[in-house]
């Protein structure tokens, strides 16, 4: 950890980095203008950074130029049980070799806190009518997967700095949501933004909370256990205005996918998304993870909403402890990660999307960016190219054939 | 059963279970549904898994379960289930009519995705929407319905009841979520799941490997091929591939089947075809994951032609100097026993598609050494650097097809591995003719060069770690 700009957050007993004063020493008046993702990742810069190529770090992202990599040293790694699992059979496999080779396995541990949760195994072979199908459908689970649920609740017992929560609890992003990130991390004394990679391209789910989570291969996800940076170029930057209120009966899913067939047509690939707005602001508590959840579907690395008052009624809803609470407000107002304090944060490119226009919709079929409103459902095109008659159908097969 | 009937009704995925709102909208659109005597029709596999079980608390005091219970929606697992595809087996009955009657059979699903063949291998097409539809559509039955204006079903008077009589209004739902999601609920199932105390620590800090499990194996990245050196010479062409190649061509993901390379392996190790599982669950025991490489049957593989010229669609491959065309698998482990450097041929945006790892260890284990192509998907191209698998790309305008690359010719590689150096790979005819092709290494980072240097990510660590501490 460096040492220059660390200074006391005032009534928390912790330090923090000043990112600001960091940037403005670079280029007077910069820091206002930059968006929540380029402070977020400006910040860890400051704080990590190795001394020496810190002012070249922080000029890429300054000067939103692209031509050089730049470390980033993600706060958590979370995992699910099928990329997870395969990181810490390598991780099992490394302490072989160390051992075989006269080093000490029990050393070789991930230094980054890496969270596993076991959620894609289980296969619904028994359906919602069927009152014990909880129970049926977990013992199936269980048999089916016994070797792998072997390893993972060892690599628990094994490696320090793995928590693992097993089968039958929940969803990951959803749980990293409701209850594993703190929205600002406070280690060693510091407070600091949190951010997260993910071995699952819906880990962008909690970037609703203003969290930078990036989904990645088993490979990179490793090398940030180990502790080694994810080197990264600066990504585009888009902001998303949203403008307008949803209409009466309109759901969050009926507002992501328009979302989805909009931002797919905008060609928004690999870049990093900044909703804002009085309509995200207008989103009702809740509904923005649904969003920031489609990130992969925009084709968007990440789906960010800025921390605002709905964050904060967010984690006192989900029972994160008051003293968390006032550290993300009392953090996020004073380092210029609160939505108020972006209002001159400069976009190269700002899309515009209005919620008052979106009706009920559904999406599909074969992509999640086809949108398909209800009400086009009685259209006669519906039904003969959506669902066309079986007669058509065969003939279509015989001149695949011909 | 009628054509477009909807054989899968899914409230799932964290997409939708983690806004209370959607949940309760579907729990209020259920109680409407039961009031009026709609039910589900009986071919609907119906579900609901929350993504946290924080959602039956809420749903269980606004005494909503009860009511999707009731329409079929009773909670089936806290887990992706259908949105990862994990739908579970169809009703025998149900899935003979359809393959009997060619019935176009549809998913409705309150998911992130909707690919063809993801959700279920029956479901031909899949539709995503938001819970209280999903609910609509169990009852409708079928997609070949106007779910706005067509009956859902009758009173007891017999006057039809549309979508609109049922659909629960905002303030129904705001009510609900103001009164029965609350942060005890939170507390109650999380302290206890995160209260991960004092955990007892394992006996050895090396794992027991288990000699016949599919599913974990000890990975053998010190041992074989891969503690071998890397010479970057005499290396021959595994794969001569087109654009577009995607890690799913490069190690797919989706069930086993009897008649792969893997279900011949899993077979062999005494496995019950009904469990042989997908083949992202046994991407721990190399064994198994090794033999998805390039398993793809919508393979192209340019070195494998018919009679007239045109590439073979499949998991082929062509093995020299002997050119024989098998298998890709066979040719892998022909080459693995004569200790065959490899390397891949391909064209432009090479490895797109999910980030997965395996697309890079599989052609690792199989012995390559180096990929030319016009160009690399950003993650895939780290992935490989991670595995000590050297990428290296074409210059602007030329390709395999300016160099006239038939799979016959052998590769070496020279010049000093620097970030994005310029590097030479000589290609030796079969009729003696040599050929320098110019490249740029693509080692980025100097990080790049000291990790493949090394042989990859876990030995560039241990390397460092017993430098360290030994």
């Amino acid at each position: 950890m460096n040492t220059n700009y660390r200074k006391s957050l005032k009534g928390t007993g912790l330090d923090y980095f000043d990112t600001r004063e960091a940037v403005e020493a670079i280029q007077p008046g910069a820091y206002d203008k930059l968006p929540y993702t380029s402070r977020v990742l400006a910040e860890q810069l400051v704080r990590r950074c190795d001394p020496a190529v810190l002012e070249d770090s922080l000029k890429q992202i300054i000067e939103r130029k692209q031509d050089l990599d730049f470390p980033w040293y993600p706060a958590r790694v979370v995992c699910h049980d099928i990329l997870g699992q395969t990181a810490l059979v390598d991780l099992a496999g490394l302490r072989d070799a160390i051992a075989d080779q006269g080093g000490d396995p029990a050393k070789v541990n991930p230094v980054v806190p890496t969270q596993l949760i076991v959620d894609h195994s289980l296969a619904v072979e028994h359906a919602g009518f069927d009152p014990e199908a909880f129970e049926k459908n977990r013992t199936i689970e269980d048999r089916r997967n016994e070797d792998r649920f072997h390893f993972i609740e060892w690599t628990k017992t094994a490696f320090e700095n793995v928590d693992v929560i097993p089968a039958g609890n929940g969803i990951m992003h959803q749980i990293n949501l409701e209850k594993m990130s703190p929205v600002i991390q406070a280690r060693d004394g510091v407070a600091f933004p949190d951010t997260c990679v993910g071995t699952d391209s819906h880990t962008p789910h909690i970037d609703s909370l203003g969290v930078i989570a990036i989904g990645v291969g088993g490979l990179e996800a490793e090398t940030v256990m180990l502790g080694r940076p994810s080197m990264m170029r600066l990504p585009d930057i888009i902001g998303v205005k949203l403008r307008g209120k949803r209409q009466p009966g309109i759901t969050a899913t009926d507002i992501v996918l328009p979302i989805t067939e909009f931002l797919r047509k905008e060609r928004v690939v690999s870049s990093y998304l900044e909703f804002f707005g009085e309509g995200a602001a207008n989103l009702t508590l809740g509904d923005r993870p649904t969003i920031s959840n489609m990130t992969p579907e925009f084709g968007a690395s990440a789906g960010l909403f800025y921390i605002d008052e709905q964050t904060i009624d967010y984690l006192k809803l989900t029972g994160r402890d008051a003293e968390q609470v006032a550290l993300v407000e009392n953090y996020a107002k004073t380092t210029g990660l609160w939505a108020d304090s972006l209002t001159n944060a400069e976009y190269e490119r700002i899309l515009e999307f209005d919620l008052s226009t979106v009706c009920r919709n559904m999406a599909g079929p074969s992509n999640p960016h086809r949108r398909l409103p209800t009400a086009d459902c009685r259209l006669p095109t519906w039904l003969s190219v959506v669902l066309p008659a079986r007669g058509k159908r065969r003939k279509v097969k015989c001149l695949m054939v011909l | 059963m009628p054509d477009g009937a909807v054989i899968i009704a899914a409230i799932t995925s964290c997409t939708n279970t983690s806004t209370p709102r959607n949940v309760v909208a579907a729990g209020l659109i259920a109680r409407k549904a039961n009031e009026l005597g709609l039910s589900r029709k009986p071919w609907v596999k119906t579900s609901f898994a929350p993504g946290s079980k924080v959602a039956r608390l809420y749903m269980q005091e606004a005494g909503l379960l009860p009511e999707l219970e009731k329409l079929g929606f009773g909670i089936v697992a806290y887990a992706c289930t259908t949105c990862n595809g994990m739908s579970g087996a169809l009703d025998p009955k149900i899935q003979q009519e359809i393959i009997d009657r060619d019935l176009y059979a549809t998913a409705v699903l309150s998911g992130n995705r909707n690919f063809d063949g993801r959700i279920h291998p029956y479901a031909k097409q899949a539709f995503l929407a938001s819970p209280p539809l999903v609910v609509a559509y169990a009852i409708a039955g079928t997609l070949r319905f106007d779910i706005e204006k067509d009956a859902l079903g009758t009173d007891k008077e017999g006057s039809p009841i549309t979508l609109k009589e049922i659909w629960p209004s905002d303030e129904e739902i705001d009510a609900i979520v103001a009164e029965y999601v609350k942060p005890e609920q939170f507390n109650q199932i999380y302290n206890p799941m995160f209260d991960l105390g004092v955990v007892e620590e394992a006996e050895s800090p090396l794992y027991d490997w288990r000699p016949q499990s599919t599913y974990i194996r000890r990975p053998p990245y010190w041992e074989g091929a891969l503690a071998g050196e890397r010479a970057l010479k005499g290396m021959r062409p595994l794969a001569v591939l087109g654009d577009n190649i995607t890690t799913d061509h490069l190690s797919p993901s989706n069930a086993i089947m009897l008649d792969s390379a893997a279900g011949a392996y899993l077979h062999k190790m005494g496995l019950p075809e009904e469990d042989f599982n997908s083949y992202a669950t046994h991407r721990g025991d190399h064994l198994t994951a090794q033999r998805a490489t390039f398993a793809n049957p919508k393979l192209l593989n340019e070195m494998c032609r018919d009679e007239n010229g045109e590439v073979i669609q499949g998991s082929l491959a062509r093995i020299e100097p002997d050119g024989q065309q098998t298998r890709m698998r066979e040719a892998i482990e022909s080459y693995m026993a004569r200790k065959q450097p490899l390397c891949i041929v391909a064209g432009a945006d090479y490895g797109q598609g999910s980030s997965r790892d395996w697309a890079a260890k599989g052609v690792r284990l199989a012995g390559v050494e180096a990929i030319v192509a016009e160009g690399f998907d950003r993650i895939h191209r780290t992935n490989l650097v991670g595995m000590g698998v050297l990428p290296l790309e074409f210059k602007a305008g030329e390709t395999r097809e300016t160099y006239s690359i038939d799979g016959t010719e052998i590769f070496d590689v020279v010049g000093e591995r620097t970030p994005r150096a310029e590097l030479t790979v000589i290609m030796h005819r079969n009729n003696g003719e040599r050929v320098e092709i110019p490249v740029t290494c693509r080692l980025d980072t100097a990080e790049e060069v000291s990790v493949y240097e090394a042989g990859g990510v876990l030995q560039r660590f241990a390397q460092d770690f017993l430098a360290n501490t030994v």
